[in-house]
């Protein structure tokens, strides 16, 4: 973990430390597992094709989560992560296998962001950031925005 | 089923509430599926060490559907069908938002329903016709407390 910032240090336009991703076909089934979205679109190819994808795509609610983790490294364990949204405007195609464990070369990710604005709301010390995941191309396929609640040094 | 009739049907309508505990091995299973190694969210005496009564869940643990994980609830699929019914079966996830209250640790229980809040037509950049359904979900503790809110907006595409 990285450690702790405090609110007085962190300026407007500052950029969020990145977050590097990879998903493959094997991280998408075991993410199907965890979190129960049997959705076949994100493991069966021959589905995802008969839905106009070129072939399974990674599924919004994980990427979802690498931006909560962008933002959870970022504000250590004293920052409260108060709001965060985002909106999935572009597929992600997972990674094939080489072997069991290993994935073959291919995209990654990066989980981005900015802070945009920095106030003080009922005593609270709170940023807003706009944050995003960017596939291997730059495109920013995620889009979203986070609040987050710092320490303050007082 | 004509889209007036979907529409009337079902903004407004309320799921049933579930209620899930948030156990250990839920969040082992999350946190490895996403690859986050946030020692909070997995190694419980750390979490005490700084100030937690037990693991923390992380906030991505509330899942799109309104469950402390995400299966799918009744009331999403039976709206789906209905769309499927009245011409917009392609059906795509096209935003979540989330309000955190309270961190939420493992051994909680959360209660949770799913409602429609609202139905809007709109016209893709194809000009093809297509639904942004808001369904909101809120999660409240053992204790009574809301400790988060999440909006998911469903995109329903038309034939």
């Amino acid at each position: 973990m990285a450690k702790q910032i405090y609110w007085e240090d962190i300026k407007e336009g500052a950029e969020i430390p990145s977050l590097p991703k990879v998903a493959t076909t094997q991280m998408l089934i075991q993410w199907a597992g965890a979190s129960g979205d049997l959705n076949p679109m994100h493991y069966e190819d021959a589905f995802a094709k008969s839905q106009g994808q070129p072939g399974v795509i990674v599924h919004g609610q994980l990427k979802r989560a690498w931006l909560v983790q962008l933002m959870t490294n970022w504000i250590g364990e004293q920052g409260f992560l108060r709001k965060l949204g985002c909106q999935f405007r572009g597929t992600d195609l997972p990674r094939g296998m080489a072997l069991i464990g290993m994935p073959k070369d291919g995209e990654t990710w990066q989980c981005k962001g900015t802070v945009t604005k920095k106030y003080t709301e009922d005593e609270q010390h709170l940023i807003d950031c706009d944050i995003w995941i960017e596939n291997g191309q730059g495109v920013k396929t995620t889009p979203g925005w986070a609040t987050a609640v710092l320490p303050s040094r007082g | 089923m004509t889209l007036e009739e979907v529409k009337q049907k079902w903004v407004g309508m309320k799921g049933d509430v579930t209620v899930n505990e948030v156990d250990k091995s839920s969040i082992k299973r999350h946190v490895e599926a996403v690859g986050d190694h946030n020692p909070l969210f997995q190694d419980e005496e750390h979490a005490q060490s700084a100030g937690h009564p037990g693991l923390v869940a992380p906030p991505a643990f509330f899942g799109r559907d309104a469950r402390a994980h995400n299966e799918f609830p009744k009331i999403m699929m039976d709206l789906l069908m209905d769309m499927m019914g009245a011409g917009y079966p392609g059906i795509l996830d096209g935003g979540v938002e989330y309000d955190f209250y309270r961190i939420v640790h493992a051994g909680d229980t959360l209660s949770s329903a799913a409602r429609v809040e609202g139905i809007t037509e709109k016209t893709t950049k194809a000009g093809k016709a297509m639904l942004f359904v808001a369904v909101v979900c809120d999660f409240i503790n053992q204790r009574g407390q809301l400790v988060a809110t999440q909006k998911t907006n469903l995109i329903c595409l038309a034939l």
